[in-house]
Parts: structure tokens; C-alpha cells; sequence
């Protein structure tokens, strides 16, 4: 039988290859720039921390010295017991409130979006300027916003963050109000996953609001609470800039977390070896932290499927 | 309104075409000639490798081998935009940010194919005239039923005046009522424009109610190519036998004795064909062509499993040594499930006889495998 | 019983929303107040003399050039993470890319990476490639910041947008690439908005990035501006908080504008970030 001419069969092996080289080259900048800004400087600090570098200068390999200076030091340990304290307060009380937020949204219809949006505008402010405006908010004075609270209340306003005791509980609430908000757009999208006929059931079943609250809602919600913790605890255990902005660290280094000393050692001491160093600990933590909650949640979750 | 003279420039000829994803092989050894203005169907079961031969021929997919014509053009390499052709799709694809008006025009506001927009405005007018979709075209596609959605995608496929028309599975996504509407106004459709048309489904009833040829493909290759009526009185091989009709044809393994068939409860006389004494051969019987036949020795003995009464005539199940064969008989013959029957052949000329090995027809001159 | 936990409701709410936003009014306020009424006792709640002192200050300090530094960088960062980003995106639901998985895994380890961290040496290695203390270093970092999130956002929108739409525009008489434009971006709108919105609060809202890579006054992004007047007027309240206003209009601004796509984004799962 007479077969008709092929279409080249090197043609059409030049057309695949030509896909695969498309593809590969529309991805090629994002991967370069991602690469570049991203991985690299990882890379590239977990190499300055095993040297010893000042003012921009490299004076040479030093093993883990800048590790074990950290190690021996007790402000380095003081700042990362700051920093968990920081953190795991704050999100203590950022999940709860953000969940009731959620809840209310939820159950306020259309005035929910308008309340969310609300809550949502200190989280669109940035850092910096959000710890300006706090600074200005607790001035010491009776003509400042909580000074006037002070004064209310009949006692002289206090300097809550040159207080040893009461800054990091400041600082805290502060960084609560800026971005607990943001926790309740997700919590919001998980609680809509749960189906309403559990809740039918569970009130025929004899629950009370109490109970299907803690034996459906809270278990359902597992994977969303996940995600939000998750996000919520890189972001405390980074915070830097409200801190900068705030305390500086102060008083007597009271609010000076592990992030803050990593700003601090690198860019105001120049010491950048040990503030690498400082950079790899935070980071070991961070991974650390997200990989406890997997476990903990992620069996909770399957618990509850 | 005359029937439009068929232009040469939309005929389609595939040849050898074969397409593989890695080392699997999705079709091989496609050969069709399409007439112009002929109605073709791709007809097999999923997996058959028909989507595939018809994203070919749109350009969607690059075959593997082979060569794709249409009129005297070489396309196989040519980009889909370049093919002039119009495809609707199993999802109609219809754009969801445009008004139903601007999905119809899309086709004509190409940089390619710029057409004068009171001239667009005249075509989507007297498509959407044609389809009944005037009152609607401000409308998106999410606010319209999927019948409608239908229709816009016949709309856009035809303002263009392509040379030819594909359509997969069109009507797939519609309920069962609705389904046989459009069926009806499709071949309106094609009449009226005496456009080529090629079309993929897996229902045969689409295929034998629309088409001037169908071709039957099963596991990437082509089983048979011929008109409806050619499929159903003649098919090829056994696989075309057993998948045109509702139900199919039944099929009886025997061996050839003295010049009759013979198997397991059954014995037909064979006709002038092709046959010596030992050959294994199947010999097929439509259901229709069945009836009962009370003597003593019938050409099929049995035994009924299930009666289902279809008002006109009645299903009957039978179980003949380890097959189950399917007769329509008489609505108004009394047979008890579990009772003894004899059936016959009502016109032994009907029957059909293949190699029960290489499952070729008996009654088609001898391709060698290949 | 039900009218009073609907009360109990409507008053927690209220409350919030007071706590939310009053702290961000007396800011307001506080930068309309001239210098001898803003520590008033009791404090005005509204101006008695509202003035615009504060402002004319920040103006004759050359705050408004650090205000369009930010604005242009965040800009230029969305600019290129939104391009760079949807057409990776696209390329990585659409085109055969070698080492795909390795690639989705870059760019999902890079969100997780916090910028600060990789401060330190980004400094170095900027400082090493001359691009410290020039315009270009903080719109390719910031850049650098959101891509993978856009990637990431634009990749499983481009996913759910059914190939065949594609298919249809090509066969229709588009090239791939004008497909890709009437169709496919279209059909993105939402994902790119809130990629957008997402990226440009990030930009504009840093304060760490823009104090570490850039020195110059000319080049400085507006929050450094303002930490610099911070430390030269510390006590200037009035002028301070006329900069925290100036400073919150845009990201604000645009956060009202575009909140449904972000919170769309956000609540069905498509943005993770």
C-alpha cells in the first residue's frame, strides 16, 4: 500500500522541544528575580555566619564562633525568651478575638463586610506608622488619648513604654490591633465550609450553642486555624519594625526580641556575621514552630474528618 | 432557500495520521476523505481516540505523523488561527466576560480577519435570527440556559463562514429532550449552509440520525468508514457489529461443517462465502431479524432469561449455550421467563459472517492486517 | 431574648469598630490642631481652630519627594512582580517547564522566607553589585518580595480558566499571545487585583527595607522620611501625625478599593501568603 509523505518527523519533534523551551523561558525571569532576592541572600547569610564580619568587612572563616558567642551569651537566650513571649501572647490573644470577629461578620450579614473592612484598615497601615501613631496615642500627658483615660480614672498618666513591666504587654496589644484582622478574613472562609446541616443535626441531637461551638466548629475549623496561627506566628516572631518604631528595644532591653537584636546587631552594630548568625537561629525557629503546629493541628484535623 | 453549491476548498483529507504522547499511542493510521459540504461523524466509545483526530485537524494538537489537507492545503503545521475553520466545544468555551453579542462577533474582530463592524453587526444579527437568540444578546453566558449556550456557540462558529466546521460532542451537556431538538436543528443548520461539517460523539443515534458518513474508530484506530445505512446492514468487523445498534448485533462463535455453521445450540446453513471445512467463524443477526420459530429443530435453541415489553414489540434475553442474545419479538407473544425457545433468522440474508479470530466481515474484500 | 443578644451583638461590634478606628481619628484629628491646642485638657475631640500648619511643615521639609519615592517604587514593584508574575504563572499551567516541581517549590520556599531575615546579606550583596544607595535597588527588591506570591496567585487562577476558552480564541483567528490578552487576563482580573493590592501594601508599608538599602535623603522612602523628622522634631506631634495621615491615605485608599478581590483572595483559599 502507498503511504502518502510523512510530516516530518524532525519537524515535529522541533515543535515539542520548542513548547518545553517556551515554557521554560517565560518562567526564567520570575525564577532569576525569586532566585536572586530571595535564596540567594539566604544562601549567602548562612555563609557570613560562619565568619567573622564587620562593617561590610569579611576577616575570615570563624567555624560556628558567631553560634556559640550567641550560645554563651545570656541576652541572646533573654531575647529569644522575649521573642517566644512576644509572639505566643500576642497570637493568644489574636486568634480568640479574630474568631469572634469572624463569627460576628458572620452573623451580622451585610453589615458584616462593612464591620470586617473596618477591622482590616489598621492591618492595610504600615508598621512604622502604626507605632508613630500608638507613641502619640499613650503619651504621658493628660492631653494625650489614654493619658485622658489616666486622668479619668484619677491617676497621672503613666509612660506605659519606658514601663520595664508594661511595654511588652504594650507592644503586644499594639501589635494585635494592627493585624488581628487579617486572621479573620481566612477563619471567615473556613467557617462558611462547615456545612449548616451539622449544626441542624447537633441541635436536634440536644447540643447546646456552647458544645457544637467545641465539637464541630472548633475541630472543622482546624485547617483554617492552622493556616492562621501559622501565618500569624512567622509574622509576630519577625516583627521588627513596630518594635523599632515603638521601644527600640528599650526599656533596658525589655522588648528587645530576637528579631529586634537581628536588626540590631547588623545594622546599628554592623557586627553582620553574628547578625547572620542571628538570622539562621530565627529561622531554625520559624521552621521549628510551623512544623510543631503541622503536627498538633494537622492531628486534630484528622481526628476530627 | 437553495441549498449552497459545496466548494472544493472544503474537503478534508487526513492521511496516515497518527498521533503518540510519549510512548503511548493515541491514534494511528487515520485515513478519512472528506467530500464538501458532506455531514462526517467520529463515532466510538471515549477513549476511542476521536477528540484527539478532531483536535488534529483543528490544530489544537500536532499529529505525530502523517499529513492533514484541507481543499489543497497542506495544514498540518499550520497554526489554528490560519485554518479557517470553526469549532464548537463539548463546554461551548464560551467567554464569560463578554455579552452573548460579543462572543458572537469575537470570530470577525480578529487582527486576522477585521471585519467592518456594521457588516459584524449584520452576521450576529442573522446568526442570532437563525438560533432564536435576538432578544438575549446583551446577556452573558452565565445568565442563560445551556441550550441557549448552545446555541451561542453554533452562532460563533457560523458568522465566520468557515470551510469547515468542527463540533465535539456538542449536544453532551444537554438533557435528553433538549438533545434531540438540537439534533434536529443541527441538520437544519447544515442544510442550510451546506457547510462540511465533522463531528464527534459517542452516541450513536446522533451519528446515524445526522450523518453522510460516520466513521467508527475504537482504541485509536479506524473500524469502519461508511454511510449509516452501510454501518448498520454491513459492518466490518465484529466490533462495528456489536456497537452500531441498540442493542447490537448478537454474534455466535461456531465451525464450519458440510458447509453449515454449527455451534453450541445453534446451526445455520452458510451462505456463498468464503468458507472452509474447521474455519472458526461468528455469524451475526440483528435482533429484528430474529423470530420464533416452533419446530422441533430450530436454528437456535434456548433458553428465555428476560421478557421487557417495549409496547410495540418486546425485548427478549436468551440464553444460548454460554451466550446471551437479544431478539425483538412480537408484544403480543406470551413467553415465560425460564421457558424453552426456538428462534430463526427471519431473512438469512441479513445475516452477517466474520472470522471469529481476526474478527473481519466475511461479506468485505480482504484488507491484510495493517 | 433574641432582640437583647442582637443588641449585645450590634454594641460589641460598635465597640470595635471604635477601638479599630479611633486611635486612626485622633490621629486625624491631632494633625489638624495647632501646636498649642493639641495637649488640651480634656482633649478636643474635633479641631476648635482646625489648621493646616502641620502639613505646610512636612511640605517644606521635602516629605511629598519621599512620598512619591514610595508611591514610584511600589509602583514600579508591583509593575514587574505582576508581569514577570502572571506570565510565569501561565507558562506553569499551560507550557511543558523543565523541573517543574523543584520551580513550584522555589517560589513556595520563598514565601515563606521572611525579607527580613535575608536583610543582612541582600545589604552585602547590593553593596557588592553597586546598586546600594540607587533608585533601582528598592523596586527590584520589593519585587523580589511579592513574585512569588504573584506566581503563586496568578498560577492557580490561570488553572481554573478551562484550556478550551484558549482553544476557542485560536481557532476563532487570535494568536496565542492575543488569546492570552482578551481572554485569559480577563478572566484573571480578579487574582491580578488582589496580587496588586497585596503587593502594593507591601511595598509602600516597609519601613526595614528602605531604611537598609538606601541612604541618600533624595532617595528615601517616605516612612524613613518620616523617622527622620521623628528624630530631628520628636516632639512635634502635630506635624508627626500629618505624616502618619499622608502616610496612611494610599495604602488605605486602595486597600478600600480593592478589599473584595484581596478578601476574595484571601477567604476562598486562592492566596496563601
Amino acid at each position: 500500500m502507498q503511504h502518502p509523505p510523512l510530516a516530518s518527523q524532525h519537524s515535529l519533534d522541533v515543535l515539542a522541544r520548542r513548547a518545553r523551551l517556551v515554557g521554560s523561558s517565560l518562567v526564567g525571569p520570575a525564577l532569576l528575580l525569586v532566585v536572586a532576592i530571595n535564596i540567594l541572600p539566604a544562601i549567602y547569610g548562612f555563609y557570613l555566619s560562619l565568619h567573622e564580619v564587620f562593617f561590610f568587612g569579611n576577616e575570615g572563616f570563624a567555624g560556628l564562633k558567631n553560634y556559640t558567642e550567641l550560645l554563651r551569651d545570656s541576652f541572646a537566650w533573654q531575647a529569644i525568651g522575649r521573642s517566644l513571649l512576644f509572639t505566643f501572647a500576642s497570637l493568644a490573644i489574636a486568634v480568640p478575638l479574630a474568631l469572634l470577629a469572624a463569627m460576628g461578620v458572620r452573623r451580622l450579614g451585610r453589615w458584616g463586610s462593612v464591620l470586617l473592612t473596618v477591622l482590616l484598615v489598621p492591618w492595610a497601615m504600615s508598621p512604622i506608622v502604626v507605632a508613630l501613631l500608638w507613641k502619640w496615642i499613650l503619651v504621658p500627658s493628660p492631653g494625650g488619648l489614654v493619658g485622658a483615660i489616666f486622668t479619668a480614672f484619677g491617676m497621672p498618666p503613666q509612660d506605659l513604654l519606658t514601663d520595664p513591666v508594661l511595654a511588652m504587654p504594650t507592644l503586644i496589644i499594639v501589635a494585635v490591633w494592627r493585624n488581628f484582622a487579617f486572621a479573620t478574613i481566612i477563619l471567615i472562609g473556613g467557617l462558611g465550609q462547615i456545612p449548616r446541616d451539622l449544626y441542624k443535626a447537633a441541635s436536634v441531637d440536644g447540643l447546646d450553642a456552647w458544645e457544637s461551638f467545641c465539637k464541630i466548629t472548633l475541630p472543622l475549623l482546624a485547617p483554617s486555624l492552622l493556616i492562621v496561627i501559622s501565618m500569624l506566628t512567622i509574622s509576630y516572631f519577625n516583627e521588627v519594625q513596630l518594635i523599632i518604631g515603638l521601644t527600640g528595644g528599650g526599656p533596658i532591653r525589655q522588648t528587645s526580641t530576637l528579631a529586634y537584636s537581628l536588626y540590631h546587631t547588623g545594622f546599628v552594630e554592623l557586627n553582620q556575621g553574628k547578625g547572620n548568625a542571628i538570622a539562621v537561629i530565627m529561622f531554625l525557629i520559624n521552621m521549628g514552630l510551623i512544623a510543631v503546629y503541622i503536627r498538633i493541628l494537622g492531628k486534630q484535623a484528622g481526628a476530627a474528618a | 432557500m437553495t441549498q449552497p453549491k459545496p466548494n472544493p476548498a472544503q474537503s478534508v483529507r487526513l492521511m496516515n495520521v497518527g498521533k503518540n504522547y510519549g510512548a503511548v499511542c493515541a491514534v494511528s493510521g487515520i485515513d478519512i476523505s472528506i467530500e464538501p459540504g458532506q455531514f462526517v461523524t467520529l463515532l466510538g466509545p471515549s477513549g476511542c481516540g476521536k477528540s484527539t483526530t478532531l483536535n488534529m485537524i483543528a490544530g489544537l494538537e500536532m499529529p505525530s505523523e502523517g499529513r492533514i489537507m484541507i481543499g489543497d492545503r497542506d495544514v498540518t503545521a499550520v497554526k489554528p488561527a490560519d485554518r479557517d475553520i470553526a469549532m464548537v466545544f463539548q463546554s461551548y468555551a464560551l467567554y464569560p466576560h463578554m455579552t452573548l453579542y460579543e462572543n458572537i462577533a469575537f470570530p470577525m474582530r480578529s487582527r486576522r480577519r477585521r471585519t467592518p463592524e456594521p457588516e459584524v453587526n449584520r452576521k450576529v444579527l442573522s446568526a442570532a435570527k437563525m438560533l432564536g437568540l435576538e432578544s438575549m444578546l446583551d446577556r452573558f453566558p452565565r445568565q442563560i440556559s445551556g441550550g441557549q449556550r448552545q446555541r451561542v456557540a453554533l452562532g460563533r462558529a457560523m458568522v465566520r463562514t468557515p470551510t469547515v466546521y468542527l463540533l465535539d460532542e456538542p449536544l453532551s451537556n444537554l438533557d435528553q429532550q433538549l438533545r434531540v431538538q438540537m439534533r434536529s436543528e443541527l441538520k437544519d443548520i447544515h442544510q442550510r449552509l451546506g457547510a462540511t461539517m465533522l463531528y464527534v460523539t459517542h452516541d450513536q443515534s446522533e451519528a446515524m440520525t445526522l450523518s453522510d458518513l460516520v466513521v467508527v474508530m475504537s482504541n485509536g484506530r479506524i473500524e469502519q468508514v461508511g454511510s449509516p445505512r452501510e454501518l448498520y446492514n454491513n459492518p466490518a468487523n465484529l466490533f462495528v457489529a456489536r456497537f452500531l445498534g441498540e442493542p447490537g448485533m448478537n454474534i455466535l462463535d461456531g465451525v464450519v461443517e458440510n458447509g453449515r455453521l454449527r455451534g453450541a445450540d445453534f446451526d445455520f446453513a452458510l451462505p456463498e462465502v468464503a468458507a472452509n471445512a474447521g474455519d472458526r467463524i461468528s455469524a451475526g443477526i440483528r435482533p429484528e431479524d430474529l423470530q420464533r420459530d416452533p419446530r422441533d429443530n430450530p436454528a437456535i435453541r434456548g433458553i428465555v432469561r428476560t421478557v421487557e415489553y417495549l409496547g410495540s414489540r418486546s425485548l427478549v434475553r436468551v440464553g444460548v449455550g454460554e451466550r446471551t442474545i437479544t431478539a425483538f419479538l412480537p408484544p403480543s407473544d406470551d413467553i415465560p421467563a425460564g421457558a424453552k425457545i426456538g428462534l430463526s433468522p427471519s431473512d438469512p440474508d441479513k445475516m452477517r459472517f466474520f472470522q471469529t479470530d481476526s474478527g473481519g466481515s466475511l461479506h468485505h474484500p480482504q484488507k491484510t492486517s495493517g | 431574648m433574641k432582640i437583647l443578644s442582637r443588641t449585645l451583638l450590634l454594641l460589641a461590634c460598635l465597640l470595635a469598630a471604635i477601638v479599630a478606628l479611633g486611635p486612626i481619628l485622633w490621629a486625624v484629628s491631632t494633625s489638624f490642631k495647632s501646636t498649642n491646642r493639641i495637649f488640651a485638657v480634656p482633649p478636643e475631640i474635633v479641631p476648635q481652630i482646625p489648621t493646616t500648619q502641620h502639613y505646610s511643615k512636612l511640605a517644606a521639609e521635602g516629605v511629598q519627594w519621599a512620598f512619591l519615592n514610595s508611591t514610584g517604587y511600589a509602583v514600579l514593584a508591583v509593575l514587574i512582580a505582576l508581569i514577570l508574575g502572571s506570565i510565569a504563572g501561565y507558562a506553569l499551567t499551560r507550557y511543558p517547564v523543565a523541573g517543574k516541581p523543584a520551580i513550584l517549590l522555589v517560589f513556595l520556599g520563598a514565601m515563606a522566607v521572611p525579607g527580613f531575615a535575608v536583610l543582612l546579606p541582600t545589604q552585602m550583596l547590593a553593596t557588592g553589585l553597586g546598586l546600594y544607595n540607587t533608585w533601582a535597588i528598592l523596586p527590584i527588591i520589593y519585587a523580589g518580595h511579592i513574585l512569588p506570591f504573584a506566581v503563586w496567585v496568578t498560577r492557580s487562577h490561570f488553572a481554573t480558566i478551562p484550556r478550551e476558552l484558549e482553544q476557542a480564541a485560536e481557532i476563532d483567528g487570535y494568536s496565542r499571545a492575543e488569546a492570552v490578552w482578551k481572554i485569559v487576563l480577563p478572566g484573571a482580573k480578579p487574582a491580578l487585583l488582589a496580587a496588586a493590592t497585596f503587593g502594593f501594601l507591601h511595598c509602600w508599608n516597609d519601613y526595614v527595607t528602605g531604611s537598609t538599602m538606601v541612604d541618600s535623603p533624595n532617595l528615601r522612602t517616605l516612612q524613613v522620611a518620616l523617622i527622620f523628622f521623628q528624630g530631628f522634631h520628636g516632639r512635634d506631634w502635630g506635624a508627626l501625625m500629618a505624616g502618619v495621615v499622608i502616610a496612611t491615605i494610599p495604602p488605605v485608599l486602595i486597600f478600600l478599593l480593592f478589599r473584595k478581590f484581596l478578601i476574595g483572595g484571601f477567604a476562598d483559599g486562592s492566596i496563601k501568603g
